[in-house]
């Protein structure tokens, strides 16, 4: 399945290779480089390619794990950070020319967690700038392929973490989920998204979006995998105000636990909602299959999700305008036209629609709330559409042009402000060979049930195999 | 709904919000905040009596 080449494995394939030492983390990080060498100037997935401390860091684990000091699963697996993860003496551009130059001085808190699971840091990934736009074109630093369709977006705002992953540069990356980040790239490219519950892993050291919608999560090619990475960097900080204190479960285990007999609420309004052809198809289809593994698939009906986007929206810029407002009088001609444009709507917001923004999300909080109590999990296709055209900023939808930025976040931005975890898995190919994502919505720190159901779905109907390798 | 002029838009700007916008980004705004504003109205639909907001740092109980 994956060709024999190092670089193509999963986190969970290459793991007990490395710690029987079958596998030299050596070996494992320079293939992984040389794909980046022969492919990240087409690809730019990476921003900037961290070649030489990779190396030395891969060197250390294999000391490391031949001195018989292996640490886990992630000891000697390379992975990508999305670039607005502050790294020490690495620089963190969040996609944007005012921050080309910073070089921070402390690790974000899961880049230090990521190092003491042993994990090799190869580069910072491209991204949305400053992850404001679901697209993931980027005017500063070029925009990430889409493996499944040269010409297409990748979708963002974690692009390049997507990239990353989909082109076998590595097995895993970080993204951030403001409105879908993590899981609209992932429908696109055909990969895994794992939005987890907010508050579960620190944002401490991540440049913010909107501080309450911010969610920090794994990028992968299979569930077990994002199971694995988000093991590493789930748990309490004490530095981030939003972190949650409580026990942290052993994901990767509980991948093993039964899912027959689980109750999967199937969202009406959104199927019910107008959507490319092949979507709603892909998605009962996906149900269907559901139920061939023991799950009972009911549609639940939740119209107060209407209000979702307008919330979402009044948060975001208001939170968003907050912290960038010293650059916005400062160095306005340094932000992309976009993202200037997006921010500045922010300054209109009045602070009573801000507070009425945050009376509704309770109420949207206590319906989700009331909906898991009657089924273990929601589901509903990731996005309503296929990866557009990047030249395409408006695209034909429910019968008229429409801004294809709501469109994209049209299913995944209820979850940001409600906060409930989300994970996007490939659901089939559209008629014209495009990847679906298909999103399950979980209880409050119900990661376990989430992923179980989804390495269930993955290991009974594999996903969609990637493009093949150039 | 009537729609914020680009003008009146920059009125606010230099009166309130002092950013210093350019008229030609105003002018890409103003459709944007009249399609929210629609949105927004839509709100006042919901009863949230009784209903206390979210904080920035939304920990809601389990």
């Amino acid at each position: 399945m994956d060709g024999g080449r190092l670089e193509n494995g999963s986190i969970a394939s290459l793991a007990p290779r490395i710690y029987r030492k079958e596998v030299s983390p050596v070996d494992l990080v320079r293939a992984c480089l040389e794909r980046i060498e022969e492919q990240n100037q087409m690809v730019r997935a990476f921003i900037t390619v961290c070649a030489d401390q990779a190396l030395e860091a891969a060197r250390f684990a294999e000391a490391e794990i031949l001195a018989g000091r292996y640490c886990g699963p992630l000891h000697g697996i390379p992975i990508s950070l999305k670039d607005l993860v502050a790294t020490q003496g690495i620089r963190t551009t969040a996609g944007s020319k005012i921050l080309a130059d910073w070089i921070p001085q402390a690790d974000a808190c899961i880049v230090k967690k990521f190092k003491e699971a042993g994990a090799i840091i190869l580069g910072k990934a491209n991204l949305h700038e400053f992850a404001y736009g679901p697209t993931g074109v980027n005017p500063h630093y070029g925009t990430s392929q889409n493996p499944w369709g040269p010409g297409r977006i990748p979708g963002g705002s974690s692009s390049g973490s997507g990239a990353s992953v989909a082109h076998s540069f590595c097995p895993g990356s970080i993204g951030t989920d403001s409105g879908g980040s993590i899981r609209i790239p992932a429908s696109l490219m055909g990969i895994v998204g794992l939005k987890p519950t907010y508050g579960l892993v620190s944002l401490k050291g991540i440049v913010p979006l909107a501080w309450s919608l911010d969610h920090a999560g794994p990028v992968t090619r299979t569930v077990a995998d994002a199971a694995l990475m988000l093991q590493a960097i789930a748990g309490y900080d004490p530095q981030d105000p939003a972190s949650h204190n409580r026990p942290i479960p052993h994901y990767f285990q509980a991948l093993q636990g039964d899912v027959k007999g689980m109750r999967i609420g199937l969202l009406e309004e959104y199927l019910d909602s107008p959507m490319e052809e092949g979507i709603k198809q892909a998605t009962m289809a996906f149900a269907g299959r559901l139920k061939g593994i023991g799950v009972k698939v009911e549609e639940v009906s939740l119209p107060q999700l209407r209000y979702a986007s307008v919330v979402s929206f009044l948060i975001m810029a208001s939170e968003s305008m907050a912290y960038h407002r010293r650059f916005m009088k400062t160095r306005a001609a340094d932000y992309g036209e976009e993202i200037r444009i997006r921010l500045g709507l922010g300054q209109f917001v009045l602070a009573t629609q801000y507070i009425q923004a945050q009376r509704v999300r309770r109420l949207l909080y206590r319906h989700i709330q009331d909906a898991l109590g009657r089924f273990d999990l929601l589901l509903s296709p990731t996005l309503p559409i296929t990866a557009p055209r990047i030249e395409d900023r408006e695209i034909l939808f429910g019968g008229k042009s429409t801004d294809v930025r709501p469109v994209l976040t049209r299913f995944t931005r209820a979850f940001n402000v409600t906060g409930h975890p989300a994970l996007s898995l490939p659901g089939g190919l559209s008629p014209s060979g495009l990847p679906i994502g298909m999103q399950l919505i979980g209880r409050p720190f119900g990661e376990e049930t989430l992923l179980r159901l989804g390495h269930a779905y993955e290991q009974a109907f594999p996903f969609p195999p990637l493009p093949p390798l150039a | 709904m009537r729609q914020l002029s680009a003008k009146t838009l920059r009125r606010i700007d230099e009166e309130l919000a002092r950013i210093g916008f350019e008229v030609r980004e105003l002018e890409q705004i103003a459709p944007q905040v009249g399609f929210w504003t629609e949105e927004i109205a839509a709100l006042d639909e919901l009863d949230l009596w009784e209903i206390e907001p979210a904080l920035v740092y939304f920990l809601e109980e389990e």
